[in-house]
């Protein structure tokens, strides 16, 4: 089917990628480094679900760092205030969620456009944060606070389960759920949408606040990795995010994309960074190969939306 | 001299190719001849000849459609003709381009003037008239070369102040000024007084005389017919694409301009059948709407009935529709079967059995980039569900019954809507509305941009659906469409229904009459 090109496509060069490392890296497919590699890049995979939504709405949002951030801090305060780790869970996405709605309120409900909105969230969040911890990291955790108290394997494990089950939920909720298809109508002619009877307004509210949720489990989930939560975390995440989505295929203007692509993208981009220090291949190179897949991605995306116009354009003429 | 010439009181006329033309006159700065332009195999234009003399206004009329702004566009080289010929100051041009009839002096001045808001008056007038690139701004000269321009126009704005502090008025006054700046010898105003007062209107008109006074050729494009009669030379009717007659603006009166515009005979033939009428389904009384600039309109429709709602563009009919439907709501209560009921958003209708097929089928009737099958159940997403899941199974039967039962030609369900013909989109788009199994369907010019086939399939429709017990408010620009499918058709003009002719009663100059502002008691005289 030629609109799963995108995602065929992204696969194909992880597949390459793959076959490179297991002939030259062999260490890179011990048991280890892949979950090393699936820790670290965990939080930009559960912030991407949320995030393709957003895209996929056409809208964007470039606080997720911060809030990141600030749901990591306020899960170490939960901790170290004696709550259970459920407890903290729940707290992390609750803050994480008011976040988002605050974000979703202004994009939806007051026309902000999001960028603006997000933008200044990002700084606004991010600053009040380092106001208010003066820089320090949050320490003296309880013990049973690191990997929830269960070993790591079985964290890794449980982790593993839950952005599996995750990914499957929002798989299955844009194909399934009414809202699901909203989404694609919502990004692809938010007015055509709103005379069909689609509560457009409400839905971009919803997206951006079931986002900033995930932002807040993802970062309960990573900071239960370290015995201490550093103020300045999440840095720069809301670019590995984007940039994820966007190698996926996701269409930055809304309305097409799926999250298979979005899974690849993280999948992508994630795994070049430790590959190419199994190559032995300068550090330095990461971004800038991550910056070429990025572009050449929004380049086919350009090329492949014109091509669309085109052939849209035959029957455009008035009558 | 020329100005004394040019004044339609003293001129003697003749008739020249079917056009008065003025003896010992200037010579004409504008000669189109039998121009055609067709759009995607529709005729806009089928062989229009024009002529505009220096110090001359020269009005141009017609319905919705009639070919006016394709002429204009040809004018301003926006769009080149297929054939004909086109001869600006004597000269004629082979290839037209916005470049070369600027540079020849065609300004065209529309009813939303085109100013910076942001940038002062003198600015404004700058940046069109400075080409060369000089470092550095002379802004002396630049306010002394403002001040001169719109003192010559008998105007007086301050050249510091911000475009977007200027009334609309002002703002047209800028936009002559910089036409004369650039030396203007053809001036096409679109509209030019559509969003003004009576008394800018006024002030405006003095603008334009002295233009004139000056040898500026002026196009006037207007749907005032009393402004027209009073300011024009000579008035050159359009329709259906071609140029029905050219008359000295002394020798016409209003009725004759509207039977020179509506005078065509019915061509095709429309389907309409007698279907019992029933019960009132659809009532509004005394409906207002200042968001959408609509007052005092009161109608009812009936189950079975189609209701035609004609007008001109820009008189409320969409305003109306998106009322009614919730889009632009009114806060105002909408009587469905005799129920008052409030209808805030598009949803509230849906639940209503209200339907609503939208005037740009392309921007708002179907998602061009989704697939046949989901643009269908789009707007009743509950019938094609189960427990809350969408089945997906449900949704393709509902897509292949209506791809079978509206004849949709598509190579399958899957096909994204945009690949469609726009007569199919059109059919697509009713289907998701049928989809809902309205009790009211409105139509807003349902077979706009749709070819002759698919025109004829709809049209058939429509008379099915009221044959089923559905109540029809058809909105159409097309005369012959309202006239040869409506029981009643409710003319509006500016805003309000400025009448309700019956099938029996109405003709096209009844309705032109009622949509020009001519109010019912009126009719009967004409």
């Amino acid at each position: 089917m030629k609109e799963h090109s995108r995602e065929a496509s992204v696969a194909v060069a992880i597949v390459l990628l793959m076959l490179v490392l297991a002939t030259l890296a062999h260490g890179y497919f011990s048991r280890e480094n892949l979950a090393d590699l699936f820790l670290a890049n965990m939080p930009v995979m559960i912030i991407a679900l949320g995030m393709t939504l957003i895209i996929l709405t056409g809208q964007i949002d470039i606080s997720v760092g911060s809030v990141f951030a600030i749901c990591s801090v306020v899960t170490g305060l939960c901790a170290r205030g004696g709550l259970p780790a459920v407890f903290g869970l729940l707290v992390a996405c609750v803050a994480g969620a008011a976040c988002g709605a605050v974000n979703g309120g202004f994009v939806a409900y007051l026309r902000v456009p999001s960028i603006v909105v997000t933008l200044a969230t990002m700084v606004a969040l991010r600053d009040t944060l380092r106001w208010k911890t003066q820089g320090s990291w949050v320490g003296n955790l309880p013990s049973n606070f690191q990997w929830f108290g269960v070993t790591q394997q079985v964290y890794t494990a449980g982790t593993l389960v839950m952005v599996v089950l995750l990914i499957l939920l929002f798989v299955l909720g844009l194909r399934f759920l009414r809202v699901g298809r909203t989404v694609f109508a919502t990004g692809s002619n938010e007015t055509a949408a709103q005379i069909a009877g689609i509560n457009t307004k409400r839905l971009v509210f919803t997206v951006f606040t079931l986002t900033g949720a995930l932002t807040g489990l993802a970062a309960m989930l990573n900071s239960v990795r370290f015995n201490q939560i550093p103020s300045n975390s999440g840095l720069g995440l809301e670019m590995k995010v984007i940039a994820a989505v966007a190698v996926g295929g996701t269409a930055i203007t809304g309305g097409t994309g799926t999250i298979l692509g979005t899974v690849l993208g993280v999948g992508l981009l994630g795994s070049i960074g430790t590959a190419l220090t199994f190559l032995n291949v300068s550090a330095y190179w990461e971004k800038a190969i991550q910056g070429g897949i990025i572009l050449s991605a929004i380049i086919l995306n350009a090329l492949s939306t014109h091509h669309k116009k085109h052939a849209n354009s035959i029957n455009a003429l008035p009558g | 001299m020329l100005i004394f010439l040019a004044r339609p009181t003293i001129v003697v006329a003749m008739l020249v190719a079917d056009c008065p033309l003025i003896v010992r006159s200037p010579r004409p700065v504008l000669a189109i001849n039998s121009v055609t332009k067709s759009f995607a195999g529709v005729q806009a234009l089928k062989g229009v000849s024009f002529e505009l003399l220096e110090g001359e206004i020269h009005a141009l009329i017609g319905e919705n459609g009639a070919g006016k702004s394709t002429l204009t566009k040809i004018i301003t080289g926006a769009v080149i003709a297929d054939s004909g010929s086109i001869e600006i100051l004597g000269q004629a041009i082979s290839h037209n381009s916005p470049t070369v009839s600027r540079s020849l002096g065609v300004v065209a001045i529309y009813q939303q003037p085109s100013l910076f808001p942001h940038l002062t008056v003198a600015e404004n007038i700058a940046i069109a008239l400075e080409h060369d690139g000089a470092w550095l701004v002379d802004w002396q000269s630049r306010y002394a070369q403002s001040t001169r321009l719109i003192e010559s126009l008998g105007a007086a704005i301050d050249p510091r102040r911000l475009a977007s502090t200027l009334s609309m008025a002002e703002q047209q006054i800028v936009e002559i000024a910089k036409a004369i700046g650039a030396n203007a010898k053809i001036l096409l105003m679109d509209e030019p007084t559509a969003l003004l007062t009576d008394r800018e209107v006024e002030n405006l008109f003095r603008v334009v005389r002295r233009l004139r006074d000056d040898g500026v050729g002026i196009i006037y494009i207007s749907h005032r017919l009393e402004e027209i009669l009073g300011i024009s030379d000579r008035i050159t009717v359009l329709r259906d694409g071609e140029t029905i007659g050219c008359h000295k603006a002394n020798e016409v009166d209003r009725a004759e301009l509207i039977q020179f515009m509506v005078g065509r005979s019915i061509a095709s033939v429309f389907p309409k059948r007698e279907v019992p009428i029933g019960d009132v389904a659809l009532e509004v009384r005394h409906l207002r709407n200042d968001e959408a600039g609509l007052h005092d309109i009161s109608f009812s429709v009936r189950r079975g009935e189609i209701f035609g709602l004609a007008g001109l563009v820009g008189s409320g009919r969409t305003e109306l529709a998106r009322t009614l439907f919730g889009l632009t709501p009114s806060g105002s209560d909408i009587l469905l079967s005799g129920e008052a009921v409030r209808i805030n958003s598009a949803a509230d209708a849906i639940r209503l059995g209200i339907g609503y097929l939208p005037e740009d089928r392309r921007q708002h009737g179907v998602i061009l980039e989704m697939e046949v099958a989901t643009n269908i159940s789009m707007a009743n997403l509950e019938a094609v569900s189960r427990g809350g899941l969408l089945d997906h199974q449900k949704e393709r039967d509902l897509a292949s019954f209506y791809v079978n039962d509206l004849r949709i030609k598509t190579p399958s369900i899957f096909a994204s809507a945009g690949t469609l013909s726009g007569g199919n989109q059109q059919k697509v788009a009713l289907a998701r509305w049928l989809a809902i199994h309205p009790r009211i369907m409105i139509l807003d010019e349902p077979t706009q941009g749709v070819d002759v086939g698919s025109k004829a399939e709809i049209h058939e429709l429509i008379v099915d659906l009221a044959e089923r017990g559905m109540a029809i408010l058809l909105i159409s620009s097309e005369l012959p469409e309202v006239l040869g499918m409506s029981d009643r058709i409710g003319v509006m003009h500016a805003g309000t229904i400025a009448g309700i002719l019956t099938r029996e009663e109405a003709t096209q100059t009844k309705i032109m009459s009622l949509a020009f502002g001519h109010f019912e008691s009126e009719v009967s005289s004409v």
